[in-house]
């Protein structure tokens, strides 16, 4: 077993074996410490993983597989540009939630749980074996359920329903057509291996006829709903409200549909993506509106931040279907900005909530006087959302920005405007929650303790990196390598298909 | 240009560089020490604003040492992608250089203003970051050579102007008014945005020097109107002037030191500053150059007539100062570049002092009045009391509701937008409601309220208590 195998290995396995240990643990108190070590040991491991691949194999794929396959299913797992940053920062968001969760929220269960989605959701990023993503990809969604059941929140349950039916049930689908391909046409597969990443991309089977064009469609639905793009967005708001924080940032924060959109989508697929991506920009702008407007009329700061969060998805949704290095580039930085601002905008939200016991912006109001550093990092955390300059934010909105504008010009002035919304949303809930006086409505005044060290250390952590990202965001952009590689082959299809001019598209996609 | 002018040029470049480490340095000391001194926050943010004093005094010096000619600094790329990159580009010229000087100058004077005003104040350490901040942002601004980093300046100064707006958080009139500066700011400064952008399609770079050389060889095929329109709608932001100038007068809600340095002196010069160096491009469009005469001209003759009406002192001069503005724009409208430059810093200067006088307006007053022997003649109302009663009444009547500018555009955006977002969400709420068998019941929207951006009602609220859920309150604050 090669040292890499080990290590990559070691990213997913570590916290599903802690979360077995802390799951174990006879108190509380033992399963939160059990936790929060698993989760400092897996953040160095992928942080090992990071340095290894941007060092030694600069950024390019490191492939590690053990053989033999059985019944084509082997244990194939990489480690490329995307999936290098995205491993930390998983592994990150993980220790931060678990670190900033209420100690009477983390029970040895909840611990456990979300030790559980961290491992599986690391999973799906090293996994280059279909089978073996789908796997991952539906258990991530399980301890949220589990822990939505146990709180009876009926309202979340039915959200999640949404999710779990939108995202899990196609990508098995996926799985099984993949399966019945291999059956229907066991000729074209060699060595059979009818669930492997490359070995699907090597062999092209997938790239033409009606079976492929309805596995693209699976893919991409699995992958819309994971994001939570319009219309499929209707879990993220009662879940944002009234989930379990740390266990539902853990679940959603990594960009996952992205993520398998640029690593499956668009490598297997690449001439129905041609096709497809460009109905995909609408999609993604009335997703980024919806998400935007619907966010100025929500009264609770926790509803509210799931609509922010649905139109950023948005913005991920366009820069993706712009299909060229800049806009796919910009929505790449783009994810991982989101997932630092949304860590560090649900931690102050979550310190709000367990300090005062509301979300109810009517019902606050003035934290600023005993809460200063949360407010603070409210605003920072706001700021770098939009693309103040000096955070990662600028420089992914720029090349979101710049590589739309060449082609789709009304789309750029469209998603600037929105930008400009989610900026004055974002502000006026920091004024409401955090200035003025307090709210009329309390019973009582509020006390409100700042946040304790280890949250303020958390939030300077992620402060840190999206100020970091945005003063040195040269070695961020090396992630973009294999999409940019896979879009050279859009390109180059594209241009294939141009030259007989009077081709409808239907004709590609068949 | 001369390796030791080019040195200079460079020295020069760092003068926003000081503000930011200033910050950085004062944020540290709070992570550090839970509340640094006054003494040592004052000694940081002077240190810092004397380094970048000097900078720019270098950079003066080495435009002036290199006979007058412009310095055009290229310190490569920030970040690249593919064939697009963010380039660092600086213009050390004369407009750059004496703007940026003057605003060296006067940050450094409202930083020591401050220390004695804002002493023992809450708000003594945000301040200074703020305006450390805004100084860094404002720097940057000035001695930009291209359209995207007078962009990253552009966004500094605005968010810090909206943060000291709201400097007395503790009131709700400062916290309205700093929403809605920061609405005017982020409409408008997509101008600014899509205008940079525009000009990396059309041209492949933002730089001036670069712009104004392509335009001068081949302006032919150029989108000037479409840019420059967008540049306008920029400036017409950040400079308040009409239709979306309802803001500045609010603005007033902050301290008076920061009234001062960025209404009266700097940040509300910002638009004109654009427009001054989007000269060349304006120059292929006198559909531009109309705009700015038209706009400019309204603003002034609007800001005079609601300035006449205005009950305080600080009101009367922030239409004093949004007229002159307005003067400045028709300069530039008209091509007179380098008169706007001047008229820019002389009012600046004058303003900022007026303003940091306010305060003391009526003391000033008293004073003028005893030493006359008499009191002045208001020559304005006088003139106007020679009008037609009906026309006086007319444009008493437009002057006091300031044209209803505002009132009009809160009914045509705002409130559409407020009302859509309430349906919206009340349909997919039902939605939801009824997917868990819940009926449509809807307990968290007021249908009836009228919406508003700034101003939010809880008519039938739940008392806290009843609100709070078992799993995620804990009572106590202890988390």
């Amino acid at each position: 077993m090669s040292f890499d195998l080990l290590l990559i290995s070691l990213v997913w396995t570590l916290p599903l074996a802690g979360a077995l240990v802390a799951r174990l643990c006879p108190s509380a108190r033992s399963a939160r410490w059990t936790a929060l070590a698993t989760a400092v040991l897996t953040f160095l491991v992928t942080f090992v993983v990071f340095l290894r691949d941007s060092s030694e194999h600069a950024f390019e794929r490191t492939n590690t597989i053990l053989a033999p396959s059985v019944l084509g299913v082997h244990y194939h797992v990489a480690v490329d540009g995307l999936s290098a940053v995205l491993l930390p920062l998983t592994a990150g968001v993980g220790l931060a939630s678990l670190l900033s969760a209420p100690k009477a929220a983390l029970t040895a269960q909840s611990a456990s749980r979300a030790l559980f989605a961290q491992g599986t959701i690391l999973g799906v990023l090293v996994s280059m074996d279909m089978l073996l993503l789908a796997l991952f990809w539906t258990l991530s969604l399980v301890p949220l359920r589990l822990e939505l059941a146990r709180q009876r929140s009926k309202l979340a349950l039915t959200a999640f329903n949404i999710v779990l039916l939108g995202s899990a049930v196609p990508m098995l689908l996926f799985v099984i057509g993949l399966g019945v391909l291999d059956v229907l046409q066991p000729h074209l597969a060699s060595p059979r291996l009818p669930f492997d990443l490359l070995a699907l991309d090597a062999s092209g089977i997938l790239s033409h006829g009606l079976f492929g064009q309805v596995l693209a469609g699976l893919l991409l639905v699995a992958a819309l709903a994971r994001m939570g793009c319009f219309p499929l967005h209707l879990w993220i708001a009662p879940l944002a409200e009234s989930g379990p924080a740390h266990l539902a940032l853990v679940s959603f924060a990594t960009p996952m549909g992205l993520y398998v959109m640029s690593r499956a989508l668009v490598p297997l697929f690449p001439s129905w993506c041609v096709v497809v991506m460009p109905y995909l920009l609408p999609l993604g702008l009335v997703t980024a509106a919806y998400g935007a407007i619907l966010a100025l009329a929500q009264h609770d700061l926790r509803r509210m931040l799931g609509y922010f969060w649905v139109s950023q998805q948005g913005f991920l949704l366009v820069g993706m279907a712009g299909l060229n290095a800049q806009s796919v580039g910009g929505a790449l930085l783009h994810a991982i900005t989101s997932v630092l601002v949304r860590t560090g905008l649900l931690l102050i939200s979550g310190a709000v909530v367990a300090r005062t016991g509301t979300s109810d912006m009517r019902l606050l109001g003035g934290l600023v006087g005993q809460a200063p550093r949360m407010t603070t990092g409210f605003i920072l955390f706001s700021a770098a959302a939009v693309g103040f300059p000096g955070t990662l934010g600028f420089v992914s909105e720029d090349l979101l920005v710049q590589g739309l504008l060449r082609s789709h010009g009304l789309v750029v002035l469209t998603l600037l405007i929105i930008a400009a919304l989610n900026g004055i949303l974002l502000y006026r809930a920091f004024t409401r929650t955090f200035l003025g006086p307090p709210s009329p409505h309390q019973d009582s005044p509020h006390t409100v303790p700042d946040l304790l060290t280890r949250e303020r250390w958390v939030g300077v952590v992620l402060v840190g990196a999206l100020l970091l990202g945005g003063f040195v965001p040269a070695p961020l952009l090396a992630i973009r390598q294999g999409v940019v590689r896979s879009l050279h082959q859009l390109e180059s299809i594209t241009a294939r298909d141009a030259t007989p001019a009077t081709d409808p598209p239907s004709h590609h996609a068949n | 240009m001369s390796p030791v002018l080019l040195t200079l040029g460079k020295l020069a470049t760092l003068a926003p560089a000081w503000p930011a480490l200033g910050v950085l340095l004062l944020s540290l000391l709070v992570l550090w020490r839970e509340k640094p001194t006054e003494r040592s926050i004052v000694l940081i943010s002077q240190a810092a604003l004397w380094l970048s004093l000097l900078s720019v005094l270098l950079g003066v010096g080495a435009f002036f040492a290199g006979g007058m000619v412009p310095l055009d600094i290229r310190l490569g790329h920030f970040y690249q992608a593919d064939d697009y990159g963010f380039e660092l580009l600086f213009l050390l010229d004369g407009t750059s250089l004496s703007v940026a000087l003057l605003a060296s100058v006067l940050l450094l004077a409202t930083s020591r203003f401050s220390v004695h005003y804002l002493h023992r104040e809450p708000g003594f350490l945000r301040f200074f970051l703020l305006m450390l901040t805004f100084g860094g942002g404002m720097l940057l601004l000035l001695l930009s050579g291209s359209y995207d980093l007078l962009f990253a300046g552009w966004e500094v100064v605005g968010l810090t102007s909206v943060l000291l707006v709201s400097f007395f958080h503790e009131r709700t009139g400062p916290i309205r008014a700093s929403l809605r500066v920061l609405v005017t700011y982020r409409i408008c400064d997509i101008g600014l945005l899509l205008g940079a952008v525009s000009l990396h399609l059309a041209l492949h770079t933002t730089g001036f020097v670069d712009i104004h050389h392509h335009l001068q060889d081949h302006a032919e095929g150029f989108p000037a109107t479409a840019i420059g329109l967008l540049l306008l709608f920029a400036a017409m932001g950040k400079s308040a002037l009409f239709p979306v100038g309802g803001w500045l007068p609010r603005a007033m809600e902050g301290p008076t030191a920061s009234s001062a340095v960025f209404y009266g002196g700097l940040s509300v010069h910002a638009g004109v500053y654009l427009l001054i160096r989007s000269g060349p491009i304006f120059a292929h469009s006198p559909w531009v150059q109309l705009a700015l005469v038209l706009i400019g001209g309204i603003s002034a003759l609007m800001a005079t007539l609601s300035g006449q009406v205005s009950a305080d002192a600080k009101t009367s001069l922030v239409y004093a100062t949004i007229s002159q503005v307005g003067l400045m724009v028709v300069l530039c409208g008209l091509g007179f570049y380098r008169l706007a430059t001047l008229h820019l810093v002389s009012h600046a200067l004058l303003r900022y002092y007026q303003f940091l006088r306010t305060p003391s307006v009526l003391q000033d007053t008293l004073q003028r009045r005893s030493a006359l022997g008499m009191t002045q003649p208001d020559e304005v109302a006088r003139r106007f009391d020679n009008l037609p009663s009906e026309l006086r009444r007319f444009i008493y009547r437009l002057a006091v509701e300031r044209f209803e500018v505002e009132a009009a555009l809160d009914s045509w955006f705002t409130r559409p937008v407020l009302r859509a977002a309430r349906v919206l969400s009340n349909l997919e709420r039902r939605f939801l409601l009824r997917l868990t068998g819940h009926g449509t019941e809807d307990s968290s929207s007021s249908p009836g309220a009228e919406p508003s951006l700034v101003s939010e009602a809880a008519p039938h609220l739940p008392t806290p208590a009843a609100q709070a859920k078992p799993s995620d309150a804990h009572p106590g604050g202890q988390p």
